[in-house]
């Protein structure tokens, strides 16, 4: 439904009717959009220049969307990059974002420490030619952990975030909740991964649900397929 | 007019369409209490020219209610509609027209600026957007004239008499506004339609509060049939929020005047479109024209 024209506001506006049609009542972070030059976070300096702007989509511009709903009490958080047209460059990185993907639960499976795995990704994007675009992220998150049991009561929010996931991160120590180059944790239970790569034109990313057990990693999605259209 | 209906987010959507020969749609929501069936008449002509395509609000025919009242909404619908207009054109490469009456204003307004460039021209009949009914909320004679919005807010109430007086209440509305239009529109369901006031005052206050104006490049033009026992006669300043080129006519004839006289609100139209078809042509500064069809002078001469 994204159609030239749009601006950020008006498409996270359709993203959050579509969702609430669904029976989403709650967010832990309500839609992202970023369009153009925005997908690699150019001209954003701060945490509320991350949200929706009046920035319009032009034909061939990538654009990314990530949202992560609650649905029955579950946090879930996906990331789609796409364009509107076609984009060569923009397939060449989506092809190396396809095999990070394949990559990163053999990633958990070889090392203990999250610090040592967050590294590995951000040497592999350097060593393909992109630049680490989640490392602008607060944080330098490439991703987070996530949980069940949350109510989906009263829908306040800060900078984008449901109350949700400021209690869901804070009320769990915070620092063990995210993946960055400090993690040196525990890293069995659910995380949204989220590796963002840069051109100088533009970003991409994917964000799914990784499950890691004593025994195993995989994706949630190869394992529960949610839709016929993969964000990859 | 053919009935066709879709699956549209797990909801059962119905429209009626004609004319899928043509190449350019016209694409007409109707109001409260009313159905596609509203518009058969300007459709029946209309459709030797265009592709016209009459959607069902939420809660009318086949198009069936929902527990969630934002399903009422003007977002909600906007969806909808963008999802029958992929059943309908899918190249989508069709220009549209997007006609509204009454509270299909609302809907249309909420649409207009999500079909980017396919959108040809708006055209307003006795309706208004959320916004432009909000700022007619400092006038007590506006106020006065939309009770109805008001008992349509009282939980239960509201629910027991259009459950139980729905054809009545019907039959009401459109002899107030000099209408016969329920004698041929008694044949849809439509008892739970008045929950579109519900979701469009949550829409409008927080519309107010987050400052978000539907706003389109396309040109505008507004019909009114005057008297309307339900809305003032609209100004020229009220259309600036959303568009720069606004066309405004006063024609005789009342709330449901187009369904009396649809030829002539087809020559309108289509005198209208005829007008913006060349890029460059100068914006029309609204223009307010009254036009009595006792004259003898056709409106759109």
């Amino acid at each position: 439904m994204i159609q030239e024209g749009f601006s950020e506001i008006q498409a996270a506006e359709l993203f959050d009717t579509y969702l609430r049609d669904h029976g989403v009542k709650a967010y832990f972070h309500h839609p992202f959009v970023w369009f153009g030059e925005r997908t690699r976070f150019t001209g954003i300096s701060n945490y509320k220049a991350y949200q929706p702007s009046e920035r319009k989509l032009r034909r061939g511009e990538v654009f990314i969307l990530d949202v992560a709903p609650i649905l029955s009490g579950y946090f879930s958080d996906i990331g789609y990059t796409s364009s509107l047209g076609v984009n060569p460059l923009l397939n060449e990185a989506m092809i190396f974002l396809r095999s990070l993907r394949e990559e990163i639960p053999l990633l958990f499976r070889r090392h203990k420490r999250g610090s040592e795995i967050w590294k590995a990704v951000d040497a592999r994007i350097r060593d393909a030619g992109y630049e680490n675009i989640h490392k602008k992220y607060p944080f330098s998150v490439l991703g987070h952990r996530v949980h069940k049991g949350v109510s989906e009561n009263a829908a306040v929010s800060l900078l984008n975030f449901g109350w949700q996931s400021y209690w869901a991160l804070l009320s769990r120590g915070l620092f063990g909740q995210l993946f960055n180059a400090q993690q040196e944790g525990d890293l069995t239970g659910l995380w949204a991964i989220e590796p963002h790569i840069g051109t100088h034109d533009f970003g991409a990313k994917f964000e799914e649900i990784l499950v890691v057990t004593n025994e195993d990693v995989y994706w949630l999605k190869d394992v529960y397929p949610c839709t016929t259209n993969q964000s990859l | 007019m053919e009935l066709r209906e879709k699956t549209i987010r797990e909801l059962k959507t119905a429209w009626l369409e004609l004319g899928t020969e043509n190449d350019e749609i016209l694409l007409c929501l109707h109001g409260f209490p009313d159905s596609p069936e509203i518009w058969s008449k300007l459709a029946q002509i209309a459709s030797k020219e265009f592709h016209v395509v009459c959607p069902f609000a939420r809660g009318v025919g086949s198009s069936v209610a929902s527990r969630q009242t934002s399903r009422f909404g003007t977002r909600s619908f906007a969806l909808d509609v963008l999802s029958i207009l992929d059943t309908v054109d899918p190249s989508q490469e069709k220009k549209i027209t997007l006609v509204g009456h009454d509270l299909g204003v609302a809907h249309a307004w909420a649409l207009a600026p999500l079909l980017g460039n396919r959108l040809r021209a708006l055209v307003q009949i006795n309706g208004l957007s959320l916004a432009q009914m909000m700022r007619r909320m400092k006038s007590p004679s506006q106020i006065l004239k939309s009770w109805y919005i008001g008992f349509n807010q009282i939980p239960a109430l509201a629910d027991w008499a259009y459950g139980h007086f729905m054809p009545t209440l019907t039959e009401l509305a459109h002899l107030l506004g000099k209408s016969r239009a329920h004698e041929s529109c008694a044949q849809y369901e439509s008892r739970e339609s008045f929950r579109q006031y519900r979701a469009m005052v949550r829409e409008a206050i927080a519309q107010n509060f987050s400052h978000q104006v539907p706003a389109t490049q396309a040109p505008a033009l507004v019909l009114w049939g005057n008297p309307d026992p339900f809305l003032n006669i609209p100004t020229e300043d009220e259309f600036a929020i959303h568009t720069s080129c606004v066309t405004i006519r006063i024609l005789a004839g009342g709330h449901w005047f187009f369904y009396d006289e649809p030829q002539i609100v087809l020559d309108l139209i289509r005198k209208f479109l005829n007008e913006h078809s060349r890029p460059g042509i100068p914006h029309v500064v609204a223009s307010v024209v009254p036009q009595d069809f006792s004259s003898g002078k056709h409106p759109a001469d």
